[in-house]
This record gives C-alpha cells, sequence and structure tokens, in this order.
C-alpha cells in the first residue's frame, strides 16, 4: 500500500487538532509549578495516560521491533522485567512517594536537599548529558519509520521531521506540562487505535505458524530462551531489571508523571497501572518485528523491517491511522522529554552557579530556550551518529549514564541514614564512568588492550555502572562519616 | 509448534489483551480527569509569565 489522500487528510487533521489543542492549554500556566508540573492536579486515569504515552513513542516501536526481528522470542523476557520493575515501584512507592511528598519538580533538586548544591549540581549535568544523548536517536528512528511506512526517500521524511520537532517544540515551550499533559491524553487515545490497527493488520496477513517456524528454523533455541541467547543472558537480565526499577523511579520524564499527580497515593497508583500496559508495550512491536523476520525474511535491514511490513499489511485509510498513531505517540514522548531535559538544565545546572534561584518568570524563559536547543541538537545528532550495537541497548546505556548514580544518591538519601555528601560524589561519578567508557571505547573495541575489552560489552558495562554506583555510595559514605557526618534534615523523607 | 513458541505467544496475547484494556478504561476515564484539571486550573489569560 502506498500513502494515499485519504491517509493524507487523516494525518493533517490529525496534526492541526493536536497542535490547536496543545496551544489552547498554554492559557492554563498561571506559575512555575503549573509550567513544570501542571499544578499538580493531575488525577490517576489521565496520569496513566501521560506516563504511557511518554514510555511509548515510534522510537519504542523501532528499538523493541528491531529487538524481535534479529532475537525472536526470547527478547518478550524484557517486557516481563519492565512490568515486574515499575509494578514493584508502584506497589511500595519506592522512591517516587517521598519525591513526590517533598513537592520537587526535578530529581537533582532533592540532591540539594539531602547532600548540597554542588551535588545537585553535578547530577543536573550527568542527567542532562545522559538525557539528551539518549533522545539523540529519537529523531533519526522516527525518520527510518516514516520513509518506510510513507514510501517516501529520506530527504522528504527529513523536512517532515523537521516540521514535527518543531510543532512539539512550539507547544511544549508555550504550555509546558499543562500542554504535555492534555496533548498526552489526545495521544494516547490515537497511538493505542493505531497500535491495534497494526497489530490486526499484521494478525490478518501473518499466521502463527509461520512466526514459530521463522523463529526456530533462524534462531533455534536461542529464539525462546533468552539464557542461551548470545545478546541477553543472565547479566543482562539482571542489568535491565534493576535499570528499570531505576529509570521507573528516577527517570525524569517518566517520574515528572509522578511528581505531576494529585498527591503522593495517586502517584503509586499511576506507577502501579501503567506497568500493567508495560509488557504490551514491549511485546506489541517486537511480535511485529518477529512477523516481519516471517513475512519478509532475514536478508532485511532489522531496523526498518517492521515499518516495511506494516507499509505492506496496512490497508488504505488506516495507514493514516497508523502514522497518525505513531506520530502522536512521537510527539508525547519528544514534548516530555523537552520539558524534562530543559528543565533540569535551567533549574539544575544554570541556576546553580548562582547563590538564589531566578525568579519564576526567568527560569520559565531560560526552560523555553534550552527547549529549542535541544529540538536543534536533536535534528543534528540524529543525522550524524552511528550507534553501537541495537538501539535498544544505546538507549539503556545511555540511561545508565544517569540512573546508576541517581539510584545510588536518591535511594541511598532516603532509605539510608550513613549516606553523605562524598558518597553522593562517587555515585554520580562511578556510576557514569562505566556507560561513559562503552560509548567512547566501543567504537576501537579492536584496538583496546584484552584487559580493558570488557567495557564494550554493553551488558558488562551496564551492570558495572550499578555496581560502581552502588559501591561508591557505600564505600565513600562509610571511610568518611567523620570529616563528612551526614546530613539528617531529610531521612525519612519528612524535613526534621 | 514449539513449546516455547507457544508459551510466548500465549503471554503476549494475554500482555496484549491487558495493554489495550487498560487503555480503554483510561481513555474513558481520562477524559473526566483531563475535565477537572482544567476547570480547577486558573485560566492565565493575559501575557503568559
Amino acid at each position: 500500500m502506498t500513502f494515499s489522500t485519504i491517509d493524507w487528510l487523516i494525518l493533517l487533521a490529525y496534526l492541526g487538532f493536536t497542535v490547536a489543542a496543545g496551544l489552547c492549554a498554554k492559557r492554563y500556566v498561571e506559575n512555575l509549578s503549573g509550567y513544570m508540573v501542571a499544578g499538580r492536579r493531575v488525577g490517576l486515569s489521565l496520569g496513566v495516560a501521560t506516563f504511557a504515552a511518554t514510555e511509548l513513542g515510534t522510537i519504542t516501536f523501532m528499538y523493541f521491533s528491531e529487538l524481535g526481528y534479529v532475537t525472536g522470542f526470547s527478547c518478550f523476557i524484557i517486557g516481563i522485567l519492565a512490568m515486574l520493575a515499575y509494578m514493584f515501584v508502584g506497589r511500595t512507592g519506592f522512591i517516587i512517594e517521598r519525591l513526590r511528598s517533598l513537592e520537587v519538580m526535578t530529581i537533582p533538586e532533592y540532591y540539594e536537599m539531602r547532600y548540597s548544591r554542588s551535588v545537585r549540581l553535578l547530577g543536573g549535568i550527568i542527567l542532562f548529558l545522559g538525557g539528551v544523548l539518549n533522545m539523540g536517536i529519537f529523531l533519526k528512528f522516527d525518520g527510518i519509520f516514516l520513509s518506510e511506512v510513507m514510501g517516501f526517500g529520506p530527504n522528504a521524511l527529513a523536512v517532515i521531521m523537521v516540521i514535527m520537532i518543531i510543532v512539539v517544540v512550539l507547544y511544549t515551550v508555550l504550555g509546558g506540562m499543562f500542554s504535555v499533559v492534555v496533548t498526552d491524553y489526545l495521544q494516547f487515545v490515537v497511538l493505542s487505535i493505531g497500535v491495534l490497527v497494526a497489530l490486526i493488520a499484521v494478525l490478518v496477513n501473518v499466521d502463527l505458524t509461520s512466526i514459530g517456524n521463522a523463529v526456530m528454523g533462524q534462531y533455534g533455541e536461542s529464539g525462546v530462551n533468552p539464557l542461551v541467547n548470545p545478546r541477553f543472558g543472565w547479566m543482562f537480565i539482571v542489568w535491565i531489571l534493576i535499570s528499570n526499577v531505576a529509570a521507573g523511579a528516577l527517570w525524569q520524564p517518566g517520574t515528572s508523571k509522578a511528581l505531576a499527580s494529585e498527591n503522593p497515593k495517586v502517584a503509586k497508583k499511576v506507577f502501579f497501572y501503567t506497568s500493567l500496559t508495560f509488557a504490551g508495550r514491549a511485546m506489541i512491536p517486537m511480535f511485529i518485528g518477529v512477523a516481519a523476520l516471517a513475512y519478509l525474511g532475514p536478508n532485511e535491514s532489522p531496523t526498518a523491517a517492521m515499518p516495511k511490513l506494516l507499509r505492506i499489511v496496512t490497508p488504505r485509510g488506516f495507514l493514516g491511522l497508523l502514522v497518525a498513531g505513531m506520530l502522536a505517540a512521537s510527539m508525547s514522548t519528544y514534548s516530555a522529554y523537552l520539558l524534562a531535559w530543559s528543565s533540569v538544565i535551567t533549574r539544575d545546572v544554570i541556576a546553580c552557579f548562582r547563590a538564589k534561584d531566578f525568579d519564576e518568570r526567568t527560569t520559565i524563559r531560560i526552560t523555553r530556550i534550552f527547549a529549542i536547543l535541544i529540538g536543534a541538537f536533536l535534528l543534528i545528532f540524529g543525522l550524524w551518529y552511528q550507534i553501537p550495537d541495537t538501539a535498544f541497548q544505546y538507549l539503556f546505556i545511555t540511561g545508565a549514564m544517569y540512573t546508576a548514580g541517581a539510584l545510588g544518591c536518591v535511594a541511598a538519601g532516603i532509605y539510608w541514614r550513613k549516606a553523605n555528601i562524598v558518597g553522593a560524589y562517587a555515585a554520580l561519578i562511578m556510576g557514569a564512568i562505566a556507560p561513559a567508557g562503552f560509548l567512547l571505547l566501543e567504537k576501537s573495541a579492536e584496538s583496546l588492550p584484552a584487559w580493558l575489552a570488557f567495557i564494550t560489552d554493553v551488558n558488562v558495562s551496564g551492570l558495572l555502572s550499578f555496581v560502581l554506583a552502588g559501591a561508591g555510595m557505600y564505600f565513600g559514605s562509610i571511610f568518611t562519616q567523620k570529616a563528612f557526618p551526614p546530613s539528617m534534615k531529610l531521612v525519612g523523607g519528612t524535613v526534621e | 509448534m514449539n513449546f516455547g513458541v507457544v508459551v510466548w505467544l500465549l503471554i503476549f496475547a494475554l500482555s496484549a489483551a491487558i495493554f489495550f484494556i487498560v487503555a480503554a478504561v483510561v481513555a474513558v476515564k481520562g477524559l473526566g480527569d483531563l475535565r477537572t484539571l482544567l476547570r480547577h486550573s486558573k485560566r492565565n489569560d493575559g501575557p503568559l509569565p
């Protein structure tokens, strides 16, 4: 199928409606809290919709389907691990309940409350770098998706992506979290319909027996057993489970949805109910990737196989709905991420160089400028950078640069009385070393000495980041208790 | 079909069903939340902060 007039009409109508809704929401921004966390008035169902929409972009579809194509069913374990991790955070309120009680707007704010302003600065820098690098490949993968599904050349689609990022930047910059929440809701509805359309089209055209046979024929036992698949194994499973707990509790775009909730109890419920969607969020695109293996054969580009299959099997008219759904998914993710990272650079980095915080008007103005700059960065980085390994592993390793140290700092800060400023510095720095080492050295793996070769294994680097961050917090704090006695003012989450 | 394939297909079917059920419930109830959020938020018709 090719993109027909009716597909274009559906797509343009949807884009126009979303932009109008996002721009209307700017009327409700009354102050900084309104801009950053929607005045902390987001209810349960809306919270679940906006959280799920943030966590499901076209990039999510692309990296999960890529994994399905290259590993068969064994990657489905990732969906189960994500569901369990977010369920744990939702049931126990691990970290998020305390952060919501303290009414912080960004995670590094907690560093200043518990440790010092300089820890907040370091944490803010690492979070910003890890977050923006993580987001850097989104646009490229969205471009690949659109070029395959709509049947255009990459040049035309680069123009479409430029238009899309301009639209998202526009309503995020003007409306802040109100626009994000309002458009996320609309986008969640549209993307759910788009995902349903895609899944039905695939199930109608590719039978389950041929999918099973393709996986067994191509990958054998490693296609159904993640423990024997060379890309996965125990180390990968442990890393992804810990990483999902850390990301659930501490990844600014997602956690900000908990911080925007009506109260800590609602924040926990938002996480719990959203966790129920996480297995499906991963397995639906993975399944379509596996179906692409069965339908197109093993010689396609793993990244382009899923959109190519969807273009072939999706009926006219529904293709427009599908692309609208995927654009909805992307825009909701972009807007939440843009707001999150521009908030962090403004409040946790630039403001930390001053003795006093900026006033609200200046904070919002600087946040808007950085949202625009990050949008420009996405265009440049996405076109230039070649990712190592699979997109999934790139996203988790760049995420680990921040989440490993943050988990050490915040979890220890909340639940361990002996956590001190030295431990916080050590956790943040040591947590970032292994992922940074991987990103810097992976491209020259062959020239590395044998003793350093382990750093180019993405699973080893990922797990090592959490081990080093934990060790940094523990030993850094234990050995310096007398010289740097821990602050007791936030132990237990309450100001004493 | 291989036993492992059947198990994963069943898990997939269950996960997809839960995803769409939660999506449907949230889509309906979220609209109410959205109305409440906007009703209780002060409109700012003047210049933006």
